[in-house]
């Protein structure tokens, strides 16, 4: 798979699972007592983040992002379900290489 | 056998896979650019790299994590220096695996010295995961 397209899919994954981590797990513990889903969701999120931003890193030193692109994306991962709002930069890119 | 014994026997086989593709992949990389079959052998590389590599670097991160979760040992000094440093290799291997990508695209631009830069670098890094691992310097 392009490491482009690898960063676009980990990117809809980290922002999903941020979204079930905020929306779904943190109520369910806050207000249900069930803690067993931030434990599960918790290392989920950790893990698609950095996945993210190990792709990141190797599509920055391919050269397939650069300058405002890659600062674009790198900030999108740090930003709550910013990597949603990056996903159509990232799906033109794409369209553009094809 | 309990549950804390097979995750640490996975995160140890994840971690020794991540570590050979490491240190490896990028001298083995370096010494062929240049040569007449070197774009094959490089390519072989890579895809060895994010095949193996990769998938060994995510299953010790996460056997990483249930260990620390199971254990309870998220706030000890010594373990969140080493998540520091876990991730600084994580970058470094991403680092790795794009340099190999241009290498093996445009081998005329290949400057092997910059991957023998980044393993020493991910060597000192898996040096200093190590002593804190083991020796825990700081509780």
């Amino acid at each position: 798979m392009n490491p482009l397209a690898r960063l676009r899919l980990l990117g809809l994954i980290e922002g999903v699972t941020l979204f079930t981590l905020v929306c779904v797990a943190v109520p369910l513990k806050r207000l249900a007592g069930v803690s067993e889903a931030t434990a599960i969701m918790g290392p989920v999120h950790g893990i698609s983040f950095v996945a993210y931003a190990v792709t990141l890193v190797e599509v920055i030193a391919a050269g397939q992002l650069r300058g405002g692109d890659a600062w674009r994306a790198a900030l999108a991962c740090l930003l709550p379900f910013g990597t949603f709002l990056n996903d159509r930069r990232l799906r033109a890119m794409l369209a553009g290489e094809r | 056998m309990d549950l804390y014994s097979w995750l640490k026997a996975g995160h140890v086989f994840a971690w020794a896979v991540w570590m050979a593709m490491l240190l490896i992949v990028p001298v083995a990389a370096g010494a062929v650019v240049g040569h007449s079959q070197g774009t094959t052998v490089l390519v072989t590389l890579r895809r060895l790299y994010s095949r193996v590599g990769t998938p060994a670097m995510l299953s010790a991160l996460a056997l990483g994590l249930g260990l620390a979760q199971l254990t309870g040992s998220f706030s000890a000094t010594w373990l969140q220096a080493k998540l520091v440093l876990v991730l600084a290799l994580a970058g470094l291997h991403g680092a790795i695996a794009g340099t190999l990508r241009r290498i093996a695209d445009t081998p005329s631009e290949a400057r092997p010295q910059h991957l023998s830069r980044l393993s020493i670098a991910s060597g000192l890094a898996l040096l200093l995961i190590i002593i804190f691992a083991v020796v825990k310097p700081i509780q």
